[in-house]
């Protein structure tokens, strides 16, 4: 096996980081999706001029007197939270990494000719 | 870390990149698994609302918008062959985002999913929407998958070419990857 030596805050970047963009949109989008949330957002009904106009939308903007037609397995905010979460902890990786740089790196190079 | 570098030349200008080795591979399966189910979720949504066919006025006003620059070649579709864009568009969009999602004939369905993200993006009725779109950005990321081989990171195609049936037929690799 290959050791590429990844610490213990290389993998909980990769763990944590990716795993809850992973969760939020490919894996909560699926099981919103197979229970019948055709969108991430919530789908209402509200009158205008008269007419029952369909739109979609998140919790805060839902006007009031809208009636809720659909609502998705997980809150569109929940999995927004969850994306930034995961962005937070890889921004935080990168700021570790900056600030913790040591001469411990195994370097590998390889030269590629351009034309064969 | 185990940082990578590559020496090349590219149009005459000698070139080096640096790169941490495991998180390169564990980004190119991140950009995978994201961008697969962006295309995924477009055709089982239209898959699980319309089954196998889209309704034909579901494409047609697509086919037919004079302002692409696309508009002869996708008019010819609008006719007789309509019913092929009316499969292609929801399987094909279901068939890339898994194949891409799963690494399993990675190169063929990133280069499928570039195609469909070429179509959806020159189909951008007036440029409402501008020339720097999500389609666009979309077809990078599948042209990305396809030029790194990003499947055989904790994907099927890992697995496939390794068979004997792969590896005596070269031609092959260009598939997965």
């Amino acid at each position: 096996m290959t050791n590429n030596n990844l610490d213990i805050v290389d993998k909980l970047a990769m763990g944590i980081g990716g795993g809850l963009i992973i969760l939020a949109i490919p894996v909560m989008g699926f099981l919103t999706t197979i229970t019948g949330s055709m969108s991430a957002f919530y789908t209402y009904t509200v009158m205008e001029g008269g007419e029952a106009v369909t739109k979609t939308g998140v919790g805060p903007a839902i006007p009031a007197g809208a009636e809720i037609v659909n609502a998705p397995l997980f809150a569109p905010n929940l999995r927004a939270t969850l994306v930034l979460l995961g962005l937070v902890v890889f921004a935080l990786y990168g700021a570790y990494k900056a600030f913790n740089t040591t001469d411990a790196t195994t370097e590998h190079r390889t030269t590629i000719p351009a034309e064969e | 870390m185990s940082t990578q570098h590559v020496d090349t030349n590219v149009l005459g200008t000698d070139v080096s990149l640096s790169f941490d080795k495991p998180w390169a591979a564990y980004w190119m399966f991140f950009i995978r698994v994201l961008t697969g189910w962006w295309m995924m979720h477009a055709g089982l949504t239209k898959i699980m609302e319309n089954g196998l066919m889209m309704p034909a006025s579901g494409v047609t006003w697509f086919m037919q918008d004079q302002t692409s620059i696309l508009y002869p070649l996708m008019d010819a579709f609008s006719g007789s062959l309509l019913p092929i864009v009316q499969f292609m568009i929801p399987v094909g969009e279901f068939l890339v985002g898994l194949g891409v999602i799963l690494g399993c004939l990675t190169r063929l369905a990133a280069f499928n999913g570039a195609i469909l993200a070429a179509f959806f993006y020159f189909g951008n009725h007036a440029w409402g929407h501008g020339l720097w779109t999500g389609e666009l950005a979309g077809m990078l990321l599948f042209i990305t998958i396809a030029i790194f081989g990003a499947g055989r990171i904790w994907g099927v195609d890992q697995i496939l070419e390794k068979l004997r049936f792969v590896q005596q037929r070269p031609w092959m690799r260009y598939l997965m990857g």
